[in-house]
């Protein structure tokens, strides 16, 4: 008894899936900062600017 | 997910109460202050650990802590506790229990952490509750109050949080970017100040190292950098000592010093002058521009102030969140005179201060290089003097409208700040002293001694780019960062509305398909808010609560939430509180949204409470909810809480005769009748006798709801047997055999519950005289009700005309025309 339908993604999630996409598609930003920015920005909360300047100076994990 | 059952311990009005929906829809009804809304807190209690009701403006001085528990219960003992499935989880049970002493921890069986995360998640953000106080929020309020309560649906804050985040971001590598380049500019200056220069110009530049170079016997340069200024020469034969000072040093630095002090380049900064003079004149004059320019002034320093509370950054005041910035921001779009004037100011500044810009370098080279040399400080003086003055006047053109000044008591204008009289025989004294006291320096060794300084400058300046190319990027990627979640905010929202815009119109229309059948509706962002128009008779876009009346707003806010409720949390919390909701919808539009929530919400499971008998009512006949689920709170007390009983109408009557109390078997099944009758009778299109006063007795509604039905059955007789279909035919003669019996009964009955016998002689009827009254009247209604789905049967009509009749499931269904 598994219901076949998807749950939506959320509204942020979609945001930031669609936002990730588009800089991932400009070959100028490295797949390995694209991939932190997502880290990072998936808890926005939790995240804080200095590591995100880290990250897009090109120096953060 | 669903909710199987649902056990309320000591929580609100409830003492003890389980309700076993078992995953379908639930009725709580009964009269006002018969605990009803103790469900509903209850279960907002269990899922988000808070109570909506106890939060929120009028609630000052009221706790969870406090108002949570039952006052007369033992707060360690409150506790709400819910057994819940999910299909998309492979349909396990899981139990979900949360107790007021803890309110913050939820205690799970069953389940995962992460997919109750998902679910918890969902209910923080209030899907899965609408109150009547809620529903009023997404219709009849500002946009900014119904953007607040759809965001928060969206789930809009963590988005916000997002934005800010790479605001900030961009904003740190912003300053670091401007830092960096005042440090190159600061380079600059020192490179062109060291040769005697007035400003950093490339080619004079390399022009004098080379110069310097051919003197030492080295080549010239294309390109000058700190590796190669001194590269292939030498430092000459019996060099001198660093600290020995360099006349021609000093009289390089002294170059520019004394450009500024001729008659033409005083004549250049005299007309810079009196033009950003005469600008201030004029603007200080307009009252009205100048107050708007401190104001622009103030917009544009209070943008970059406001912090993540979004609150002013002057008076604290709470702005909803981002609606602050939107504002100034608009604030600053509207103001193009002063933006205008703002401009030219700014433009007869930076002209006044560009005849500054190598002056101070240059002076605190030469007042630094004169303090290794033997002379008296005082000689000095007039240079230090100048060079405080020249930071007044820095420091004034920063902020020309509150500080440049009109009327100088420091000095008689800015021609003499630049150039105080004293300064070019101060410049001249210098020079002298020094020559008199300091040995001289042989060309070579000036030439070496400039190479060392340049190398120094080209080094700090070298530096000072790649520090800057070094944030340059970053910053542009913060910036594009910034921009493209900006963007795909707006598409992925854009999106959102425009699917929500046409379900929330299909719903409507399908909710008042008798006087709506265009609606039109569009949602989209306003600044932070979000705006709603909708059609009203094709007469043009209004707002909701402009022409629509109340009811039809109620209608609106809820198949807007519904609508935003699909999209957002299908698949992981179906479970809807409709929390008194139809207050102002009309008994025939509340009958389609019973329709409504049966066709289109399938999946959706609804917790709904009413006072309202006539809707409750309404829910039970169009099987939005089953008998077994409609849970009757008929009172309240102290000590007990609510007075619970099933409301299946018959198991009411039959206890009430078991307890030999035939007056209320009577009442209930008159009251019964006359519910289930007026349902039978609309379903079917039966003509009952127009009363001008609205009031039927079930009476008419039992004899027109017989005369239809038996209408019904010879017209569906008639076209079985045109058709052909004996099956049919044998199907509708036993039913009207069936009917023929159940009908007898009835004439032979009636004279029980005669009105005039009903009413003045309930006493004297005895338990067995009722008996078979309640049961030819209970053969009755099932004579309207399918035997598989429960519903009442109704007649499917094209054009006006019926041309079937038929249950929801169509278990029973025969055709009334060849």
């Amino acid at each position: 008894m598994c219901d076949q339908r998807t749950a939506p993604t959320p509204i942020p999630q979609q945001i930031l899936d669609e936002t990730i996409e588009e800089l991932s598609a400009k070959s100028e930003l490295p797949m390995e900062t694209v991939l932190q920015l997502r880290k990072q920005l998936s808890k926005p909360d939790a995240a804080d600017a200095d590591a995100l300047v880290a990250i897009l100076k090109g120096g953060a994990t | 997910m669903k909710l199987t059952s649902l056990r309320i311990r000591d929580v609100r009005g409830v003492r003890e109460l389980e309700l076993r929906p078992e995953g379908d829809n639930l009725l709580v009804y009964g009269p006002n202050g018969s605990g009803k809304s103790g469900v509903v807190d209850a279960l907002d209690f269990l899922l988000t650990g808070r109570i909506g009701r106890l939060t929120g403006p009028g609630t000052a001085g009221i706790t969870l802590q406090r108002h949570g528990p039952n006052l007369m219960g033992d707060e360690k003992d409150a506790s709400v506790s819910g057994t819940f499935f999910a299909l998309r989880l492979g349909g396990r049970p899981f139990t979900l229990t949360r107790r007021m002493s803890r309110a913050s921890e939820l205690e799970s069986e069953g389940i995962s952490e992460n997919d109750l995360s998902e679910v918890l998640s969902v209910a923080e953000r209030g899907h899965y509750l609408l109150s009547r106080r809620e529903l009023l929020n997404y219709i009849t309020a500002e946009a900014g109050t119904r953007g607040e309560r759809v965001q928060a649906l969206l789930g809009l804050e963590a988005v916000e949080t997002t934005r800010k985040l790479l605001v900030k971001t961009r904003n740190a590598l912003k300053t670091s970017l401007a830092a960096a380049e005042a440090a190159v500019q600061n380079s600059q200056s020192a490179v062109a100040a060291t040769l005697g220069l007035a400003s950093y110009d490339g080619e004079a530049i390399l022009a004098q190292i080379n110069q310097c170079r051919v003197r030492l016997g080295g080549q010239p340069l294309q390109i000058a950098t700190s590796a190669s200024v001194r590269s292939t020469v030498s430092a000459p034969a019996g060099r001198m000592p660093d600290a020995v000072v360099s006349l021609q040093y000093v009289e390089r630095l002294c170059e520019p010093l004394r450009c500024v002090l001729k008659d033409d380049a005083q004549s250049e900064i005299s007309r810079d002058d009196d033009a950003l003079r005469r600008r201030l004149r004029e603007l200080r004059l307009d009252t009205g521009l100048q107050r708007q320019l401190r104001s622009l002034s103030l917009v544009k320093e209070g943008l970059e102030l406001i912090d993540e509370s979004g609150s002013c950054p002057l008076c604290d005041h709470a702005w909803p969140l981002g609606y602050l910035r939107e504002h100034l921001e608009e604030k600053l779009n509207a103001a193009t005179a002063a933006q205008e004037a703002w401009d030219a100011l700014h433009a007869d500044r930076d002209r006044l201060r560009g005849r500054l810009s190598g002056l101070g370098p240059a002076l605190d080279l030469l007042l630094a290089t004169a303090r290794k040399a033997p002379i008296d400080d005082a000689m000095l003086v007039p240079l230090l003097t100048w060079r405080a003055r020249l930071k007044q006047l820095e420091d004034a053109l920063d902020d020309p409208i509150s500080s440049y000044p009109q009327h100088v008591p420091w000095c008689a204008s800015v021609t003499q700040s630049l150039a105080p009289a004293d300064v070019a025989s101060a410049l001249d004294g210098l020079c002298r002293e020094l020559q008199r006291t300091c040995p001289p320096v042989s060309e070579t060794q000036d030439a070496w001694d400039v190479l060392v300084k340049i190398e120094a400058n080209l080094k700090a300046l070298e530096a000072a780019h790649d520090e800057a190319s070094a944030i340059r990027a970053p910053f542009q990627r913060a910036q594009d960062l910034h921009d493209t979640y900006l963007r795909q905010r707006e598409s992925v929202l854009e999106a959102l509305y425009r699917k929500v815009s046409r379900r929330f119109e299909y719903l409507y229309r399908k909710l008042h398909q008798d006087d709506e059948t265009a609606f039109e509706a569009i949602i989209s962002q306003e600044k932070t808010g979000v705006k709603l128009d909708v059609s009203f008779h094709g007469r043009g876009l209004y707002p909701p609560h402009a022409v629509h009346s109340e009811g039809h707003q109620d209608s609106m806010g809820l198949c807007l939430y519904l609508a935003l409720n699909e999209q957002l949390s299908a698949g992981i919390l179906e479970l809807v509180c409709l929390d008194d909701v139809v207050m102002s919808v009309d008994e025939g539009h509340r009958k389609r949204l019973c329709d409504l929530l049966v066709d289109e919400f399938r999946e959706v499971q609804f917790v709904i409470t009413t006072h309202d008998r006539l809707w409750a009512s309404q829910l039970r006949k169009a099987r939005v909810v089953k008998k077994a689920n409609a849970v009757e709170f008929y009172g309240w007390s102290l000590e007990a809480g609510p007075q619970v009983r099933g409301a299946d109408m018959w198991d009411l009557i039959r206890t009430r005769l078991d307890e030999d109390d035939v007056p209320q078997a009577a009442a209930a099944l008159r009251r019964g009748l006359e519910d289930t009758c007026s349902h039978i009778c609309d379903s079917l299109g039966a003509s009952v006798r127009y009363s001008a006063d609205g009031r039927f007795e079930f009476g008419d509604f039992v004899r027109a709801a017989m005369s239809r039905y038996s209408e019904l059955l010879k017209a569906g007789k008639r076209s079985a047997q045109e058709r052909g279909d004996r099956a049919a035919l044998e199907t509708l003669q036993e039913r009207d055999s069936q009917k023929s019996r159940v009908f007898a009964r009835l004439q032979a009955e009636q004279w029980a519950i005669n009105p005039n016998v009903h009413y003045n002689n309930w006493a004297q009827f005895s338990k067995e005289d009722f008996a078979p009254v309640v049961d030819a009247f209970h053969d009755f209604e099932l004579l309207f009700t399918c035997p598989k789905c429960n519903g009442i049967l109704q007649t499917i009509d094209s054009e006006g005309e019926p041309l079937a009749v038929a249950c929801r499931c169509r278990y029973i269904n025969w055709y009334l025309s060849g």
